[in-house]
């Protein structure tokens, strides 16, 4: 292999550059499909009078709230996200830019699974006891 | 420098973007996402082999190529994700987010380039004595 012009060795450089970025960016990015739905579906809920939506996540994915306490959803992502129950149509946060956020009071006790509209693999759970 | 070799360093510089960029998102939000992260990924990786073989003639015309087809390819999943109900993969992209403006510039100037790399290297080829004989 030879490349003797000066560009095209800045280029060859900027090329290896971006597959070693791209290959020692693998180890701290979690490319488990299930990540999500196994911290959504399993385990105790958590407290929370927040959910941050952060990273295609919601955190704590599975939050537990008093009968008639507020929840606020609140998207820090640059990507519009929702908090929709499309099961029992209890809520929904409509489309929340960045900063965006919305405090729905939940009045009933159950259990309101949860997706975002336009990121169905988002999931989360709200306990209202 | 030619014309013919201006159009492939400027097709390498924008298709570096375009791996920039995928690979950005990578590291950043989309990172965590369903097999969206590891197509991001893939594009990452794709673009800096592209480049790589730009510069080498022997294989510049087949990384063109290439670099055509990684571009279209990424244009067609973000329209796909863009109009498409269920998105792509599960995965919408409803709004023009900045990485996604810069991906679609770089990605539509990358497939002019390269295109016209191309037709410029198959024009140069066909006029060649050796191609006449």
């Amino acid at each position: 292999m030879k490349v003797d012009r000066p560009i095209g060795k800045v280029l060859v450089g900027l090329g290896a550059l971006l597959i070693v970025l791209s290959l020692v960016a693998i180890p701290f990015k979690g490319t488990d499909a299930d990540k999500k739905e196994s911290t959504a579906s399993g385990g105790g809920a958590t407290p929370s009078d927040k959910v941050m939506i952060k990273g295609f996540e919601y955190g704590p994915p599975n939050v537990a709230v008093k009968t008639g306490a507020k929840l606020t959803f609140l998207n820090q992502d640059s990507a519009e996200h929702t908090a929709s129950d499309k099961m029992s149509d209890a809520f929904d946060t409509g489309t929340l830019q960045k900063g965006q956020s919305k405090t729905v009071t939940f009045d009933k006790p159950g259990t309101y699974a949860y997706i975002c509209e336009f990121h169905v693999f988002m999931k989360g759970k709200v306990t209202v006891k | 420098m030619t014309s013919s070799d201006r159009l492939w360093v400027l097709g390498a510089l924008t298709t570096l973007v375009v791996g920039a960029v995928h690979v950005q998102q990578f590291m950043g939000e989309v990172g965590d996402v369903p097999t969206i992260a590891q197509l991001f990924l893939l594009n990452g990786l794709g673009a800096g082999g592209i480049v790589i073989g730009l510069v080498l003639p022997r294989f510049r015309r087949i990384a063109a190529l290439g670099g055509i087809g990684l571009s279209v390819g990424a244009l067609v999943s973000l329209a796909i994700a863009r109009y498409a109900e269920d998105g792509i993969f599960d995965y919408t992209e409803p709004d023009l987010r900045a990485p996604v403006v810069v991906a679609i510039l770089s990605e539509l100037a990358s497939v002019a380039l390269l295109s016209a790399y191309v037709a410029s290297a198959r024009r140069g080829a066909a006029s060649s004595p050796s191609a006449a004989t």
